[in-house]
Order: structure tokens, then sequence, then C-alpha cells
């Protein structure tokens, strides 16, 4: 098998810790997955961002915790990996080259982490993966927020559409937290659905998944979770 | 499959567990792994199959066979033919080979002894006793002997291991008629033989002794006392060749074919590889050898050229071919060693790459490797030697860095320098290596505290390596904390084994099968007390010279076997060598608190010597004396006077092991026997060592009918020349329908009891 990042051939390094377990097939090399680097505690408390400081909350959260309408809005996010430098192109090579396969670099630590930030969620628990426009769509042929939620083992409800179509990264932070709402509810919430954890590829602001939760919240849901691949 | 041949390790290892002792529950536990593994995807589909073709492969290889073992006992001699299939080894009184006979296809080890004694010539054995030729041989096929001790060596087992069942031992030379044949093992083996003869002839002892054990296997050139120095401080890995000497071999042809530019870099990988093949036969081929020369050749031609496999496959491809070369090697110690070894440095290797320093290094690396075999080393010799860890960290690094190398570029230099060169490096080579084995000496004599475990079952073999494994897992995720707590598990483990027998309610009273000998152990119920009633001798072949073969063969493997360190008391009944003969030996490794004696003990002079020398506290007792050794009471029958013969004048004891009253008579006649009877004419027994090896003179009809034992025991060698036990005297016991155990027909003897209940269970080692 070869690496999907770097091509080289992949050959597992065989340690006391693998040796009667071997480690679950990868499509990633070792050097590559060790260079996509994993968040790790401590962590703030709302946004997941790693943070060694003494306060829970990270200053982002603070100032959205001052904002009483968007305040635990979204009970806690939590991301598997930095969004440096080599995850941001490896993100780029997926999106907007359209290279659908890389996904399965992250597949195995997008499961592992969500066993570990999600023990228990309660039931039923559904997955809301943020949608793109419908132009964007059609021009990226896939929606990755769609991709990793079928990693999981939950349910996933398209239920948001997209109305506006500029480009998310193509805006600075703060034209991104005044912009509006964007997405619309395009059908009701089941209503034995009390948890929903939303999907999204990358976290920055965190305006894009509150957007979303306004609207879950308006229809009845009240326990929001969000879970990115980055952050 | 490229990085997961080590499954199939396990897999094989699997199948032959469960053939082994027969354990369903192992496929159980091997399917639920297998699943868990393809559940999880970790493993492909494919791949899962193969893995359980391997263990179902090797359940069938290892399954238990019918035994060849046959009843052969008093064939009558036959003539066979086939092929000398070894290496002949040439031996001073004996010369010997494995024949693989025609017909049959057994391996048979033929030995052939010549009386050179009588003869001043060097033994002439025919040139045509060659590897390879084809000879008739007549002889009788023998089963060779097994062994009658609890922990003593077993050498049918020890040959079955190299797939030889039966032996044949010939007297005359003429019965060996070989014809001249060339074969090209034959002609290695002889090119081997004129190697050593060469090294013997233009070097000095020691620097011949170390080339010819180190760079041609030929261990047994060294002093027996050298070899078992270096096993007691687990050095034996370097007198045994390994990866260390093919390393180095290996580096030294490398460097020598680039320079002189023989060859490139890809050509010389070849080259290696092709001369190596010949190595394992030129040093006598143990399985270690075999190892790393497979692993040196299949990594240059599969790795380092095609890349077929990892470093960990290499290893497995390796045991994997080793297994189906031989079937039994997987008994042999020295396969065991090599390869625990082996995969433990090589899965610890990301944990050594954190350390930088050399020293730091080397110290893990002789921790992991001595821990890794420990258990292994536990079972065969029951011992180990803490301090070892750090003699490894001194000599491994001495091995490698100077006496390997420098014995290669001496080699060398045999076929290339003058002798006046060669003398030189010879100095130089002896100055030092005498020095450094001096120095092992030394320590050996003053920091020497092996610590003595005894005899364990698989069940410890089995949570000792679990506990292994989680340690170094824990250790390789950097998860410390937990790995201290693996390790402190670990070190209670060996604890528990060491307090074992304290916390043992079971007492036993073993009758050794020594020969035409006596030695009898008590070890009482929560090892109160060890005490020792004569510890036999023998004598060398000439009848004169003391030898020391029942003490290491016989009663020092049981000692260690049951962990025993210190002995309480040494009853001597008598000054004869078949009752006190092993005495000086068993002071130089056992700590004893008290001997005694009876008070006409004709103590001789050397014997007298070495108890001053020891600092021994001696007693003596006559009639009616009571000695207590931790509560456990002895009272001494005999004798009241001085009889006039050693015989008469043995110690006789009389004492009580779980309510049965046994009876310890040394060599005595029936003129005491009767005196017994008259000062003690109430007494009766249950038990009787019957006195004097069942001679004639004793255990009379009186003696029996005022005793009343219940159980006789005789302490008597095979095919004696004194033909004991009488069959008289067995005629006088059968007559009282008293049970005999004999130790020439049971082996050792053991009696097995607890304080309170009644009576004992007596388990002859052969039933």
């Amino acid at each position: 098998m070869h690496c999907l990042s770097c091509n080289q051939i992949i050959v597992p390094e065989i340690t006391w810790s693998n040796f009667i377990l071997p480690d679950r097939l990868s499509n990633c090399c070792s050097t590559c997955s060790e260079k996509m680097s994993l968040i790790h505690d401590p962590t703030c408390s709302i946004c997941g961002r790693e943070q060694h400081s003494a306060q829970k909350i990270c200053s982002d959260c603070s100032r959205w915790q001052a904002n009483h309408r968007m305040k635990n809005l979204i009970l806690y996010n939590r991301s598997v990996y930095h969004y440096d430098d080599f995850i941001k192109s490896i993100v780029a090579r997926w999106k907007y080259r359209g290279d659908y396969q890389l996904y399965q670099l992250f597949t195995i630590n997008f499961q592992e982490k969500f066993k570990q930030y999600f023990p228990k969620p309660p039931k039923p628990t559904y997955l809301v993966p943020i949608p793109l426009s419908s132009e964007r769509l059609k021009h990226r042929a896939f929606n990755q927020a769609e991709a990793l939620a079928q990693l999981l083992p939950y349910p996933s409800l398209n239920i948001l559409t997209r109305t506006e179509g500029e480009k998310q990264s193509k805006k600075n932070r703060k034209q991104r937290i005044m912009m509006k709402n964007p997405f619309t509810l395009n059908r009701e919430l089941p209503a034995e659905a009390k948890s929903v954890i939303l999907i999204d590829d990358i976290y920055t602001t965190g305006t894009t998944l509150r957007h979303a939760a306004t609207l879950i919240q308006q229809a009845g849901c009240e326990q929001i979770c969000s879970y990115t691949l980055a952050r | 499959m490229k990085g997961n041949w080590h499954l199939l390790t396990i897999g094989a290892l699997v199948g032959f567990y469960a053939s082994r002792v027969n354990a369903l529950h192992a496929y159980g536990v091997a399917l639920i792994w297998l699943v868990a593994m393809f559940q999880t995807k970790r493993i492909k589909r494919g791949h899962i199959c193969v893995i359980l073709v391997v263990c179902i492969f090797f359940s069938y290889y290892y399954f238990p066979r019918l035994s060849p073992l046959d009843n052969i006992d008093n064939q009558p001699a036959i003539t066979m033919f086939g092929k000398i299939d070894s290496e002949v080894d040439h031996k001073n009184d004996r010369t010997s080979f494995v024949f693989l006979e025609a017909n049959t296809k057994e391996k048979i080890l033929v030995t052939s002894f010549h009386n050179d004694s009588n003869g001043d010539e060097s033994p002439s054995v025919p040139t045509k006793w060659q590897t390879g030729s084809t000879c008739q041989i007549s002889g009788a096929k023998t089963i060779p002997p097994s062994s009658n001790n609890p922990g003593q060596f077993n050498y049918q087992q020890y040959l079955a291991q190299q797939k030889i069942h039966y032996q044949v031992t010939v007297t005359n030379p003429k019965n060996i008629v070989c014809d001249d044949s060339f074969s090209m093992r034959g002609s290695i083996y002889q090119y081997r033989q004129k190697i050593v003869k060469t090294i013997d002839k233009k070097l000095s002892s020691t620097s011949a002794m170390w080339m010819q054990s180190l760079l041609f296997g030929k261990v047994d050139a060294l002093p027996d006392s050298v070899v078992e120095l270096f096993r007691d401080w687990n050095l034996s890995h370097l007198l045994a060749i390994s990866g260390l000497h093919i390393g180095v071999l290996g580096s030294f042809l490398y460097f020598f074919l680039l320079r002189t530019g023989i060859a490139t870099k890809i050509t010389s990988h070849y080259f290696i590889a092709v001369l190596l093949i010949f190595y394992p036969f030129l040093t006598g081929g143990s399985p270690s050898v075999w190892r790393a020369v497979l692993m040196m050749i299949i990594g240059f031609v599969c790795c380092k050229q095609h890349k077929l496999f990892t470093i960990v496959d290499l290893v497995s491809v390796v045991f994997l071919l080793l297994l189906l070369g031989n079937r039994e090697i997987i008994y042999q110690i020295g396969f065991q060693y090599s390869f625990v070894v082996t995969y433990s440095l090589i899965l610890s290797r990301r944990i050594l790459s954190r350390y930088k320093k050399y020293f730091t290094v080397v110290f893990l690396v002789s921790m992991i490797s001595m821990v890794s075999v420990l258990p292994i080393q536990i079972s065969h010799f029951y011992t180990f030697q803490p301090l070892a860890l750090l003699i490894n960290v001194l000599f491994v690094p001495y091995f490698t860095t100077f006496v390997m190398p420098f014995l290669f570029f001496f080699f060398i230099s045999l076929y290339l320098f003058p002798q006046s060169f060669l003398s030189l490096l010879d100095s130089i080579f002896v100055f030092i290596q005498d020095k450094m084995i001096t120095l092992l000496f030394t320590v050996n004599d003053f920091f020497s505290a092996p610590i003595i475990v005894g005899e364990c079952s698989i069940f410890f073999l089995l949570a000792f390596y679990l506990l292994f494994f989680a340690m170094m897992r824990f250790f390789d995720q950097k998860r410390y904390r937990k790995a201290l707590v693996k390790t402190t598990c670990l070190t209670f483990l060996c604890i528990f084994l060491l307090v074992r027998p304290y916390l043992n309610p079971y007492g036993t009273v073993t009758m050794l099968d020594v020969g035409q000998a006596d030695a009898l152990v008590i070890e009482l119920p929560y090892r109160k007390a060890v005490i020792i009633y004569d510890v036999g001798g023998t004598m060398m072949n000439d009848f004169q010279t003391p030898s020391d073969r029942v003490y290491r063969q016989v009663i020092k493997p049981y000692l260690h076997s049951r962990g025993i360190r210190k002995i309480d008391a040494i009853f001597l009944s008598h000054a004869h060598h078949d009752h006190i003969g092993s005495v000086p030996f068993l002071l130089d490794d056992f700590l004893v608190d008290l001997v005694i004696t009876s008070e006409y003990f004709a103590m001789s002079k050397d014997l007298s010597t070495v108890f001053t020398d020891n600092n021994q506290t001696i007693i003596t007792a006559t009639q009616n004396d009571r000695i207590i050794i931790n509560e456990h009471l002895f009272t001494v029958l005999s004798p009241a006077f001085d009889w006039q013969d050693k015989n008469d004048n043995s110690l006789v004891l009389l004492t009580e092991f779980g309510s049965l009253t046994w009876l310890l008579t040394g060599d005595i006649t029936s003129i005491v026997e009767q005196n017994i009877i008259k000062s003690y004419p109430d007494l009766t027994i249950d038990v009787l060592r019957v006195p004097h090896h069942g001679s004639q003179t004793s255990t009379s009809e009186p003696f029996l009918g005022a005793l009343q034992p219940q159980i006789a025991l005789i302490s008597v060698g095979e095919n004696n020349r004194f033909q004991h036990p009488n069959a008289e005297v067995l005629k006088r016991l059968e007559d009282r329908d008293i049970p005999i155990y004999r130790t020439d027909v049971h082996g050792a003897i053991q009696y097995i009891f607890q304080e309170s209940e009644q009576g004992g269970t007596f388990l002859p080692f052969i039933p």
C-alpha cells in the first residue's frame, strides 16, 4: 500500500505496542501521520483549542460567552488536528483540487478521537454536516463535511441549506463574525432528536457553526456540539 | 505480507502450544484474536487465512507422534547399514558420530571406545570414518539413559531433541566398516579439523582455545571451569556463535571486499551471502549460528536488494525456516535464548533510540536480554546471578570491540604473516585476555550471590512473559507510571517464587538415586529445615580418585531445583566414600550450618582439612542422644560404643515424618541390629531404610520381626559389583509382605507428608 499523502510504500514499524495487535490498516505512512499534529490536552473547554494557560476558556470563547445570544449555543466543539501548514496543504488538495480520496488519511484519527471526545452521546444523536451552497457543490462535486460525517457511526441529517455563495476563506475575521446567517432549515428536525453534533472540516472563528446551531436550536434541539477536523 | 510476518510466528507458536499441551482453549484464544484483528481492520482477509493455515499446519507438525521407543531392551547385536550423518567427534578415549540407518531412516548415536590406555600408541581411528561415508556397523541398539532423579539432566530427552532415539556402543573399532565416499559436508568438517589443528600448532594454548571456540564453535576446547564461569554469569551468549560474531565477521568481509576492490557494494552483499552459508558447517551448526547466518544472508539478498522484508519479518522468516528444517529445534535452549533475545531487542529499538549515551544503551541492551531470558534460564538451571547484569555491561563491549575483531585479524594473519609477528600478537592477546578472565574469576570468588529459585511451572512462564510484554509495551508508549506498576508486579512474581517453599505445607523426604551410594534429603514442611542424611560420591574409572559426577549430575541439580540455598544439618553415618564422597563439593556451593557424625567417626585427614577450611561446625553423637533441628527430633539409637568397624559405627537415627516412624540405618550389620533390638525392646517402626544397600549381612530376620516395618527403602546401584540387594534379604522382606522401593528400579523415591496428617505418599520417580 502507498501513502496517499507522499506516495511512499507503507511499512509498519513493529514494536512492543503493535506486535500482537497490528495497527489499523491506514493509507497514511508513519512519517506523514507524525506531521499531522494531533490536538492534545489541555484544551479550551468550549472550542477545543490546545492551550496551556491557567484559564479553562480561551480568549475567543470568552468573547463568544459575552454575547448573550450566542452564549452556550454550542456546548462544546472538539477538533482532531492543529490547523497548521501541513494540514492546510492536505485540506487544500482535498477540497480545492478535488482529491476526494484524501479523507482516508484522517479516517483512523477522526474515528478514534470521536470515541474519546463523545464517549456516550444520548440516544438518538444525529450528525448534521455543514452544507455547501448549490453552486459550490456543483463546482466541487462533493461536500467535505458529509465525507467526514459518513466516517462516524451515527445517522446524518441534511436539514440545512446554504443560501449565500461567497467563499468563507476569502473573508477576514470581522467579516465572518458580522455576516448574516447563510443557512435556512429545509425541513423539520425529527421530534426525537435531542442531541445533534455538527460536522465540519475547519473551525476558525466558530461563526458558521453557531449560525447553523441557531437554526437547529430554534427547531427544538437542546444539546448541540460540534466536531471538526482541524482547529 | 510485508511487515506482518511476525503474525505467522505467533500463529506457529499457538499451533505448537495447542498440540503439545493438548489445549483446545489456545485455538479459541487465537480465533478471537484473528476475528478481533479483522473486525477492527488491522489486517487483510487473505492474511487471516495465511495465519490460520500456518497455525493448523504447525499443530499438525507438532502433534504428538507415537514414540519410536519400543521395547528394544536386550536386543541381540545386529548389523546395520547406513551413512555417517554428523561430524565425527574425536575424544581421547572415544569417537562418536550420528549414524543414519538406511532401512529405518533412524538416527543412531554411535560411540566407539578405543582402549588406548593399554597401548602407548595414540588411538588410531580409521580415516574412512568421515561424514557421508557409507558404513556397516554391528552392535546392539539401546535406548539412551533417561534421568532418574528430579532436577537431573535428561540425556534421553536431549538426544531426542536432535531426533536421536537410539544409541550403539562399539568396543571394537573393527565392528565399524566404512567405505570412502566424498561428501560436501564431510570435506567441510575435515577442513574444520585441519584448521583447528593448524591453530593448535601455531599458537599458544590460551590463544588457540579462544580462537577455536569463538571462531569455530569448539567450545569444548575451553576448560570446563571457564565454560561454567561464563554460564554462571550469563555470558554463554559470547561463547555461542551468534549475531555478534556473524556481525563482526560480516563487516570484516565487507570492509575487506570493498577496500581491496574485489567487489562493489552490491556484489559484495551476494559474495558475503555465499561465503557465509559455509560458516554454520565450519562451526558445528548450533541454532544461534544458523539464526544469525540465515538472517544475514536473507537480509542482504531480500532486504537490502529487493526490500521484501522488514527486520522483524526477517527474524520471523528465519524462525519459521529453522522450525521447518528441524522439528525438535524448538526445545533446544540455544534456539529459545537466541530468538527470545533477538525479538526482544528488535522490538525495543524505539525505546533504545531514545537514549543517546553509549553506556546507557549497552546497559539497557544487557538488561532487556537478561530479563527476557530469565524464565528460560530458571527453568533450565534453577538459578540466576543478579550481578551478571554489570558483568555483561563490561564484557559484551570487551568481546565486541576487542576480542572478536582481534581474533579475526589474528586468524587471517596465520596465513599471511611470519611466526615472529604471530608470537607478538599472541602475547598481546594472552596478556589482555588472561587479565580479563582472572578478573572474572575474582569477581566470581567475591561477589557471587546466585539466587536459587528452583523449579517453576509453565504458568510462571506464561505469567512472566505476559507481565514482561505489558511492561515493555508501556515503556514503548512512554506510559512510564503504568510500566513501573508492571515492573513491580514482575518483581513480586519473582519474590513469590523465592518464598514459595516457606508457604508449602508439604514436606518431602527424598532418597536420591546416586548409584551404589546413599543420599537422603529431608525438607520439612514450610521449609523449616533442610536436613541431609549421607551424601555419597563415586570414584573415577580408576576406582581411586574421587569424582564429583554424582554431586554435579544428581545432588546439586536436585537441591537447586528445590530452591535450596542453605542446609541446616548434614548427618554423616560413617566414613565410607559412598556415604560422604560428595561432602567437599557440597560445602563449596552451599551454606551448611551443622555436620553431625557418630562419636566413633573415622575422620580422614583430607576430610578434616575440608572441614577446617570451611570453618565447619561439627558435633558428634552417641546412643540415646536427642538432636533437635528446628523443632524436629532425631533420636540416636547407635552406636553405643566403638564397634571397631566403620560400617558398624554407623549413626542410626530414629525420627518421625507425618506420623510415620523412620529408621535411618547407615551400613550396620546384624550384630548392631541385635544390639538395637536389645536396647529398645518395645521399638516398632513404619519405614526402614534398609541397611548397607540390602547386603546379606544386615536386615536379619529377628530385626525385621522386632521392628515390624511396613515399607522398605533400598539405595542401590544398577548392576553393582556387590550384587546388592541380596536375594535373601529381598525374600525376607517379601515374606513379610513389605513393599520395597529400590533406587535402581524406581529412581529417586520421594515421600510427601504434612505435619498434622496421618501418613503420606511415596512417589517413585520411575513409576
